[in-house]
């Protein structure tokens, strides 16, 4: 959540370029009401369907252009399916298996410890039973809740995306100067729908310390990745 | 205390508004939780700071919630360069806090929701924020919550704790780049201690002179604002290592009634941990707690001059043990 600022501002650029932008926080997020231990992932794709509802009338557009951040990624995958109104898909370091993303925030709080010269207590796999056992676990600047973690694990950006073929960008924030892996066998699915997709790529040569948001300040900003999603938003019919 | 969402709390987040305050770099963005119409109302708003208005596993939104449910009206905002909020707020640095922010923030609440009395509370640089509107605004200020703040002008540790034995442990057990990490510090504290030494601060001798100017000017104008202050520390915290100076230097030239007004509690351990969202519950339920008490004993409405009423007054400067 404390990629706010980044998310705020790109809101207001596409604003001054024509778009209406819609930001919302699911439920349990933010500003917004609800209980993080009862949030499951199904909750934050009804969020990101009602949130697309609210926007297209609250602009009277009629289409939509859907951006997720990481995990927010799998989140605007899986509402996308469930509506027919998208009209482009804007991945920003999409996170690519739901247990990845765990894995990550897990493997940061251990790097909290060693840096302060503390030895972890346990490993990464002791600490995943731990959510198992006690429902939750605290990592840096919150904690991973059993419900979600449990509904989240298995998913699959990839078999979210398995048919949508419209246009895309995928933004990949990482050190090294080709694209991942993952992200190339994204692309290359997305490319190779019967419809043929159109992918943009941008690679930004940034590794924003993701799970340490929450202790990093100021709040991060990129303006190479702002601008690049701009000139994708422009290029857009 | 239960963080869980009841339906008290649930009203109480149907019930806020979105506020829009012109700050010093332009507009602010806030959150105003208006108090429950069915409690006691406290007549207080109690403005939460944060970086930015979730602070910490959302533990200012939950708090505002609460706060309001026992009749507090509450503010929390995005400091200018945060969140939704204008400008660009540079360096952070722990020894300047945003007090423009939250003077602007006092003044809107004051003239747009008719506020009178409030009080501020924040963790570390935010606690110094808190801390630095009693300056302009003491008259109206209530009491201030000011939880593990950075005391000196300087990062690093103060003199007596910059070599200990567990830093020496840790150097020998740690990785080669936290070693190279340790030494750069070492070398930057170093400097630090130099330029101290070659400072020139009439009257004050080097330990007192490691307190920074802004931090004296604000405890000062805390003390003669009559603001109730609560401290909280944690033992093992280098923050308190350098607001033992506080203890030392200013603290014991405050009368025995300016100190009653100051609540200093010191737990084991460390409480500065950032990366650590249960310990920081359990700050913000003792914040929470002491806020409470405020409105069962208001002070700045009488100004008055026996003070030995309200339970954690009575166990002013006490270093108490953990509270349950």
């Amino acid at each position: 959540m404390l990629t706010q600022r980044i998310e705020a501002t790109l809101a207001r650029v596409a604003a001054r370029a024509g778009f209406a932008a819609f930001r919302y926080n699911s439920r349990a997020h933010g500003d917004s009401a609800g209980e993080p231990r009862e949030l499951t992932f199904a909750d934050l794709v009804e969020d990101a369907c009602a949130a697309a509802q609210t926007a297209r009338e609250l602009s009277g557009a009629s289409r939509i252009i859907w951006l997720g951040l990481r995990l927010g990624c799998i989140v605007a995958g899986e509402a996308m399916c469930r509506r027919e109104d998208a009209a482009g898909l804007a991945l920003w370091e999409p996170i690519h298996r739901g247990g990845d993303y765990f894995r990550s925030l897990l493997r940061a709080t251990f790097f909290a410890h060693v840096a302060k010269g503390r030895r972890p207590g346990g490993t990464v796999d002791g600490m995943l039973d731990q959510i198992k056992r006690d429902g939750e676990l605290p990592v840096i600047g919150g904690f991973i809740n059993r419900a979600l973690y449990d509904s989240t694990c298995g998913l699959d950006l990839l078999q979210s995306l398995q048919n949508w073929h419209g246009p895309t960008l995928i933004a990949q924030l990482q050190r090294k100067h080709k694209l991942s892996d993952d992200n190339e066998q994204l692309r290359s699915a997305i490319c190779q729908t019967k419809d043929g997709g159109n992918v943009s790529v941008v690679m930004i040569a940034q590794e924003p310390p993701w799970n340490m948001m929450p202790i990093v300040k100021p709040q991060w900003m990129s303006n190479e990745l702002l601008k690049s999603t701009k000139d994708w938003l422009d290029g857009l019919e | 205390m239960d963080w869980n969402e009841t339906p008290d709390l649930l009203a109480r987040a149907w019930a806020e508004q979105p506020v829009i305050m012109p700050g010093p770099q332009g507009e602010l963005y806030g959150i105003f939780t208006p108090p429950a119409p069915e409690a006691p109302p406290a007549n207080i708003c109690v403005i939460l700071f944060g970086r930015n208005r979730w602070w910490c596993d959302r533990l200012s939104v939950k708090s505002a919630r609460w706060l309001a449910s026992r009749g507090f009206s509450c503010l929390r905002f995005d400091y200018h360069g945060f969140g939704e909020s204008a400008g660009d707020c540079g360096v952070l640095h722990g020894d300047r806090p945003f007090t423009k922010d939250a003077l602007a923030a006092i003044r809107y609440m004051r003239h747009e929701f008719s506020q009178k009395r409030f009080i501020l509370s924040g963790f570390c640089l935010d606690g110094r924020t808190a801390l630095s509107a009693v300056k302009e605004e003491g008259k109206a200020i209530e009491a201030v919550v000011c939880n593990s703040p950075e005391v000196t002008g300087y990062q690093g540790d103060v003199v007596t704790h910059m070599i200990t034995l567990e830093k020496i442990r840790s150097f020998f057990c740690g990785s080669t780049s936290f070693k190279k990490d340790m030494l750069l510090r070492a070398v930057r504290r170093f400097n630090n201690l130099v330029k101290l030494a070659t400072e020139s601060r009439p009257g004050e001798a080097l330990a007192e002179r490691q307190i920074s100017i802004n931090f004296k000017r604000d405890f000062q104008a805390l003390v003669r604002a009559k603001t109730r202050c609560l401290f909280l520390e944690g033992r093992d915290d280098s923050q308190y290592h350098a607001f033992q100076l506080v203890e030392q230097a200013l603290l014991t030239k405050v009368s025995d009634q300016q100190r009653a007004r100051i609540t200093v509690e010191v737990w084991p351990g460390k409480i500065h941990l950032l990366e650590n969202p249960e310990i920081l519950r359990r700050v913000a339920e003792r914040s929470l707690e002491w806020i409470d008490l405020c409105k069962q004993r208001p002070v700045s409405s009488s100004k008055m001059a026996i003070l030995d009423a309200a339970p954690e007054i009575k166990m002013h400067f006490v270093l108490s043990e953990e509270p349950e």
